[in-house]
This record gives C-alpha cells, structure tokens and sequence, in this order.
C-alpha cells in the first residue's frame, strides 16, 4: 500500500534528531518501543537488522542512517511499522509525535536547495508553529536504489 | 474413483461455472476477443483432458465446440444468437456428460449425431443454406433451425455431490501456517513461565495447550501436502508414445504414489521427473532385438519409486536399459570444456558419471523429435536443488541406471544446525552439511594455503576453508575457546565454513527476508526461534561464491593433490545373499547384472547353467541361502575371465557405494576376503577368485 497525501490529510509525526518528520497515516500500522534487532551482516548500512513482530520478519531501518543524521546516544527509541508492498518495516526514530492534520493547501515545495538524499525522499514540507515538518514518501524511503550500499 | 479422473471433474467444474456465464456475456459482446479465448481454453481443457481419459463422448462434442469456437475466433462466423444457443446446447452436454461421470465413473451412452451435426454446420456456414456466414440473425432467429428443434435437451437430474474437497489460496495457508508458527512462539513463552512457579495452576491448561498446538500445526502443515503421484499423471502416456514412436517395448512401474510432499516441491519435481522418464524410455531402454541379443527380457521397465526416509522423500527413476558409458562421459566433458582433462582422469566412474549434471553437458547422441529439447541435467539438478534437494545417479553397464532424487517434505521447514560465530547465532540446512568437525587450535593455525585460499585436509581431500565470522565483516570479539569446520556440499563444490560452536539442532521455519536484505545473497531467509530471537540462515553455497571459492577453484585444487593410495576409494557394489546379510564385490571386477528368470536356468548335474550370449554360463549361488526357484528371477552378477564368463546368483542388487575398501577381519570361510566397513556397516568382501577357481575345476557345488 503506497499512501501519499492526496489520500489523506493527516500524517504521524516523527523525530530524528533535531528535525521532524510527517508520514502519511494510512502508511502507518503501529508504533511500537524499540525491539532488539537481529543485525544482518554485510547488509546496507540503514538497514538495522530484522526483528520478529508476532511472528512477522520486519526489516528495520535506521533513520539516523538513512537521513543521514548523527545519532545521538541514549535515547528511548521508537519503532515506527509502516508497511510498503507487503512488506513490513519498522522505522527506528527518537521519538513520536502527535497525528496532525496536513491541509493540501498547506503543503509547500522542497526547498531547491534541500540535500539530495532528504529531496528524495520527502514529497514537501508543511510549517507548523514549532518549526518545518518534512512529509516523507514511504516507497521513495524505501526504495532500494536510493539507498547507500 | 481414478484419482486423474477425480481432479479432472474437479476443475472442470470450476471451468464449467464460469463458461456458462462467459458464453452468455459474448453473445452481448460478440466483438470481446479475451471473453472468447477464455471460452475456447476452458473447452480446449475438457477435450485435452478427454483424449487421455478415454472419455470419447466427450471428446467428439468438445472437439466439435471447439471447432465452431474457432471460426468465431477466425471471425468467419460472427457471434450471434444462433450459434451460441448452438454452443450453449453443447456446454449443456458436457455438462451432462461430466455429471454422469460424477455419479457413475463412465460416460453414459448415447448419441449425440444431431447436435454435432448441428454444430458441424457452422463449420463451413456457405454451404449450409440458410445460415450465412456474416450472420443474418434476424431471419436466422425467427425461424427455429429445423435440426435445433429436433434435438433432445439432456437432461440433468440432479447435481451429483461434489467430492468433498475445497479449492484454497495458498496465500490463505500461507497466513496460516505464519499464525501457527506465533503461536508456537506465544506457547513456548507460556510453558517457560509455567515451568518456572510449582504447582502453577496453569501448568495443566498449558501442557493441553502445548499438545493442541503442536496438533494444529502439523495439520496446517499437512494441508499443504500432496501426494507425489499428481506429478506423475502425464508419465505413463509420455512413455507410451516414445515406445511407439521408437518401437521399443517399455512398462512403467510406479510405487509410492501416495508418498505426501509440500504441493511447492511436487510441482517443482514435475518438470525434472518428465526429463529423466522421457530421457531412460529413449536414450536408456535398448530396442527389443538388441535386448534379446542381451539376453534381456524384450520388455524394458522404468521403475519410479518414491517412499519416506530419515524426513526427506526419495524419488527414485531406475531403468534396465543400457546404462550410461562412463568413459564416453569424460569424453564428451573434456570434448564440451565441462572440466579439465587432469580432473576427470583422476574422478572415480561414479564421480565422473555425476558430471552429466554439469552445465554445458549432453550425452544424447542423437537428438531426436523426443528427447534432448527441453531441459538438460544441468537444469534438473538446479531445479531439484533449488528446493533444497539432492539429485545422484548410478549406473551399470548393460544393466541400466539409477537417478535418485532426495527433497525435503516441505519448502517452509528445514532441519538446521544452529551455530554461534563471535557471538551471533546463524542456521544452517542441514541438507547442505556433510560433517562437524571440531578443531584444536593448532589445527587452525596450521592451515595449508594455496592461491589465498586456506585449506582443510580432509581424509584424502583438501577442501578450501571460509572463516565465516570474516565472510560476514562480523565486529572482532576475544577468540572463541572452541572452533567448529562445517563441511558443506554444494553442487559438486566441497568446503569448509569455520564457525565458532554448534549450539543446537532444529526444525526451523523458513521466513523470507525482505527485499532490501535480500541483495546480500549470503542467506536463504531467516527464522525465529522459540525465544523469539530472529536468525539469519545461511545459503552456503551463496556464501563460498561470495567468498570466492567456486567450483572451478575447488575442482582444480582436489585435482592438484595426488590420492594417497592407501586410502583409494572403490566403486563397491552391495547385494543381499538371503535375510539381512549384505556382501560387497569391487564393481571394477564385475562385468555386468543380471536378471535370470527361473525358467531359463538349466541344471547339469548338480550345477546350474543359463544359456547366456551365445554360450554357457555356470551360475554359483552366493550361499546357501541362494536357491533357485520356480517363478523367480534371479539376481546375478557376471564375471570375466579371460574368455570365459561365469555368474554368481545373489537374492538381490543392495547398491552401488563409494568407499575405502579396508578388509579389517580376514575369511573364516571360503568364498569370502574378509569384512570391511562399508558405508558404516561391517560388510563381507566376496572372494572372487575362490569362485573362479571353482568354475574352472568344474566342481560347482
């Protein structure tokens, strides 16, 4: 299920590191605390190993890595399980904010000047009082080739 | 009821529901042509199905559907009212037809000449007046066709119980046996914390819970069988035509059709299995005058036997024909570049023989209209190990070959060996590991290295050696206190995996990975454990190639290494002398087996005699427990000597082993070397020379 927000107008959002994130609720299927993950050597290097959701294999991703954000140290990490093609994958993030309603309207374009990896993965940033909400693309995060070996 | 018939009614009931409707909706849309292709598939189905049933009734209305079918496909005849009220009437009778034989198991009698003449006019619409080609149908439907009116309807009296089965998406059983396998973990998790507390209420409730548990899983499981033979239904007409084709004369026997596998693993055995029945009937049975100049029976037979054994299903495809030329093996593989000549030369006759599953190999001679199109050994191995199987073959001159296919029960559980590198755990198939073997630390700092590649002596064979824990760019740790060498086959590649210990056995369940790990290529999937914990399992062969230990390397450094001679291994050839008792004679001194049917043994005096190529042939029972009996065949085992040949009757042909003949126990009695282990049994060595010099003093007992 690919969601994107001409689906829906409300995203769950997420932080990593300083910077928060908004997913499309319709690509959200939980949020659950950090589970210990099962590493995958010689796996790409945002890829933070598998973890077994009630019996499902679910890939976990490393955002720190994949947004290319220096991970701060000792954190209480959630897990945000998003689903993408049939596929489970949890999302690791600092934290987890509340769902928020995104109006179309409100939705601007990526700055031209955003990194290249963020600008790929990110369908437009939104303003919210406390600062900018980057929208991601959940088949765009997860896309295997846009992801660094 | 014949299980080909069975699933025949099966599915076309289910082509029968949807072609009604599909009939209805293209008079509406007479232009739609998917609508008419899936009209003409389902009919083409019943009518293929038919020929192979014996199901002629059927077979002359279908066929003659078909037809009409066809010129509305060509667009010679346009779809209108008229002919599918006519093709209507024939899906009618199909229907009654297929109902009949529902209930009955024949197709009831009855003549049909009005409706296929009916439906034959559409078949050339010119010449029938009345009926015009681009399709008047105005006039057409007002006026009823004369032979229309004059048609009986069939009559259906009433839909006979369908057979009590149910068609499932897989995908269903697929959720379920995943809800099986949580359960299973939620379960062990109840019984840890059971055991934990004495006099736990729940100790009770969880022991009923666990039992249940294991039930229902093994029954979700059991959903995904099937038997074996539904891979096997087009065989027997497969082989009847080659036989017609190339006049020979074959029997197919096959046993242990209700041998239940995973319905994954029977399909992927089909397309493997056709190969090598269509490869014996025609490359494999000797023409009728070449096998009674053989002193064959004329009639060749292919055995298919398939049967349970040690958790795994064994498919055997044994044939009597000639067997395959081993030297013309290495031949045609150092000719086709399959492998150097210095490897072959040094490869036993029963390794060499295994290189016809390499790539790029091919022994037909001739490739005729039936064999040598479709896909090679090469194929069927790939495709049988694939699914995690094994495929071996043996063969005996003159006196045919054995192919034997080994698969797990099922794809989604695996029997693995759970071992710890640096502190992580890793599975590994157990159908890919030949042996443990425990190491001394001095043993691994003592590897021999050629070209980069450490290696292992392994008895007579040096086998490159993968650190996993390096393969893998595991994090350093402290050296673990114990090193374990996995030996892995894959393929005819042999090697070593260095791993720290080995933690466990187990039947695991097979758990995809996903697609952004699955690019790592060093994994057949992941599993969970009882506790819950997510392990990798390792594809080993995935895993050397990574590591740069191909085949090519492998085959050129056993080559590279002389054999000890002391530790030579010997083709054995194993046969039962009566009750359990197991004898070996060196293949290299036999000369041929033998099937010697009671009727054509003939006694002089006290000794036996079988007329045999033109002269005569002592025969020599191989103990007392060998006797000659009316209505048996024997087995024998023929010897050379010099110009002479005599045979040794046996109660049965065991087997065809690879193995260091070692004689640990010398003879107590004549007529045998002394006893050696063979693969693993303590085995008496038959004495060939004390037989020979029997024959030739004339005193055969």
């Amino acid at each position: 299920m690919t969601a994107t927000l001409v689906q829906t107008d409300e995203v769950v959002t997420f932080r990593v590191g300083s910077q928060w994130f908004g997913l499309p609720v319709l690509a959200v299927q939980e949020v659950i605390n950090h589970q210990s993950v099962a590493r995958v050597p010689l796996a790409r290097a945002c890829i933070a190993g598998l973890l077994n959701l009630r019996g499902q294999i679910v890939t976990a991703i490393d955002m720190h890595s994949r947004l290319e954000i220096p991970a701060a140290a000792s954190e209480s990490l959630m897990d945000v399980v998003v689903c993408d093609g049939d596929e489970l994958f949890a999302l690791i993030v600092d934290e987890v904010g509340d769902v928020v309603a995104v109006l179309p309207h409100t939705l601007e374009r990526l700055p031209a000047s955003l990194d290249s990896t963020w600008a790929r993965i990110c369908s437009g940033v939104v303003r919210m009082h406390h600062g900018l909400l980057a929208v991601v693309d959940v088949t765009r995060l997860l896309d295997e080739s846009s992801t660094r070996p | 009821m014949d299980d080909l018939l069975k699933d025949f009614l099966a599915e076309s009931a289910e082509n029968l529901a949807q072609l009604d409707h599909n009939v209805v909706e293209l008079e509406r849309d007479p232009s739609n042509a998917s609508l008419l292709n899936s009209i003409f598939r389902a009919i083409h189905t019943i009518k293929g199905a038919c020929g192979f049933l014996g199901l002629s009734r059927l077979e002359t209305v279908s066929h003659t559907a078909e037809s009409v079918l066809e010129q509305l496909r060509s667009g010679a005849v346009k779809a209108d009212p008229d002919v599918i009220s006519d093709i209507l009437r024939a899906v009618d009778l199909i229907k009654f037809i297929l109902a009949e034989l529902e209930s009955h198991q024949v197709e009831p009698p009855g003549d049909d000449s009005l409706l296929i003449a009916l439906l034959e006019q559409w078949l050339s619409p010119v010449a029938v007046p009345g009926i015009t080609a681009t399709g008047d149908s105005a006039s057409a439907g007002a006026e009823p066709n004369p032979l229309a009116a004059s048609l009986p309807v069939p009559q259906i009296e009433q839909l006979a119980p369908i057979n009590a089965s149910l068609r499932v998406n897989i995908t269903l059983l697929d959720s379920l046996m995943n809800l099986a396998g949580e359960l299973v973990l939620n379960r062990n998790q109840l019984l840890e914390m059971a055991a934990r507390e004495d006099d736990s209420p729940f100790a009770m409730p969880v022991q009923q819970l666990s039992r249940i548990t294991a039930e229902l899983q093994s029954a979700i499981m059991k959903t995904r069988m099937q038997p074996v033979g539904s891979a096997w239904g087009k065989l027997p007409r497969i082989v009847r035509d080659i036989a017609r084709e190339t006049g020979k004369k074959i029997e197919l026997d096959m046993k242990g059709a209700a041998t239940e596998m995973d319905r994954q693993l029977v399909q992927a055995l089909q397309d493997p299995l056709t190969h090598m029945v269509r490869n014996s009937a025609d490359h494999g049975i000797e023409p009728v005058e070449l096998r009674r100049a053989l002193g064959k029976p004329p009639v060749g037979r292919i055995v298919l036997n398939a049967y349970h054994e040690g958790g795994h299903v064994i498919v055997e495809i044994t044939d009597d024909g000639k067997g395959i030329d081993v030297a013309e093996v290495r031949r045609v593989a150092i000719e086709r570049g399959v492998a150097r000549r210095e490897v072959v030369d040094a490869m036993s006759d029963c390794q060499a023989l295994r290189l016809v599953f390499e790539p790029g190999f091919s022994t037909a001679a001739s490739v005729t209209h039936l064999s040598g199109r479709g896909v090679g050994m090469d194929v069927v191995r790939s495709n049988i190990e694939h699914v995690g199987g094994a495929v071996d073959i043996t063969s005996v001159r003159d006196g045919g070959c054995t192919v034997r296919i080994r698969l797990p029960l099922t794809l989604a559980i695996i029997s693995s060996l759970i071992v710890s590198a640096r502190g992580e755990l890793f599975a590994f198939p157990q159908a890919s590991v030949l042996e443990l073997i425990r190491l001394s630390a001095d043993e691994i700092s003592h590897f021999d290295i050629l070209h980069n590649v450490r290696l292992f002596r392994l008895r007579n064979e040096l086998v490159p050696v993968i650190d996993l824990a390096n393969a893998l760019s595991l994090p350093e740790q402290e050296p673990s206190a114990v090193t374990t060498l996995v030996i892995c086959q894959a393929g005819a590649a042999r090697f070593g995996i260095i791993v720290d210990e080995v933690v466990d056995t187990q039947e695991i369940v097979v758990k995809p990975i996903g697609r952004l790990t699955r690019s790592v290529r060093c994994y057949a999937g992941c599993t969970i454990l009882g506790d819950g914990r997510v392990v990798m399992i390792i594809d080993p062969a995935a895993l050397a190639m990574r590591s740069g230990t191909e085949t090519s390397t492998v085959a050129s450094i056993a080559a590279d290494i002389p054999e000890s001679p002391a530790l030579k291994q010997d083709s054995l050839l194993l046969f039962g002398v009566g009750g359990d008792a197991v004898q070996a004679v060196p293949l290299s001194l036999v000369a041929r087996l033998e099937e010697i049917p009671f009727e054509r043994i003939e006694s002089a005096g006290e000794s036996h005699v079988v007329q045999y190529r033109g002269s005569l042939l002592p025969l020599i029972p191989a103990g007392p427990s060998v006797t000659f009996t009316s209505g048996r065949t024997n087995s024998v085992i023929v010897f050379n000597e010099g110009s002479s040949s005599f045979g040794i009757a046996v109660s049965d042909i065991r087997d065809i082993v690879e193995d260091v003949l070692n004689l640990e126990l010398l003879a107590v009695r004549p007529g045998i070397l002394g006893t050696a282990v063979i693969a693993g049994a303590a085995t008496e060595v038959l004495d060939v020379a004390y037989y020979m010099k029997q024959v030739r003093g004339g005193q055969i007992s």
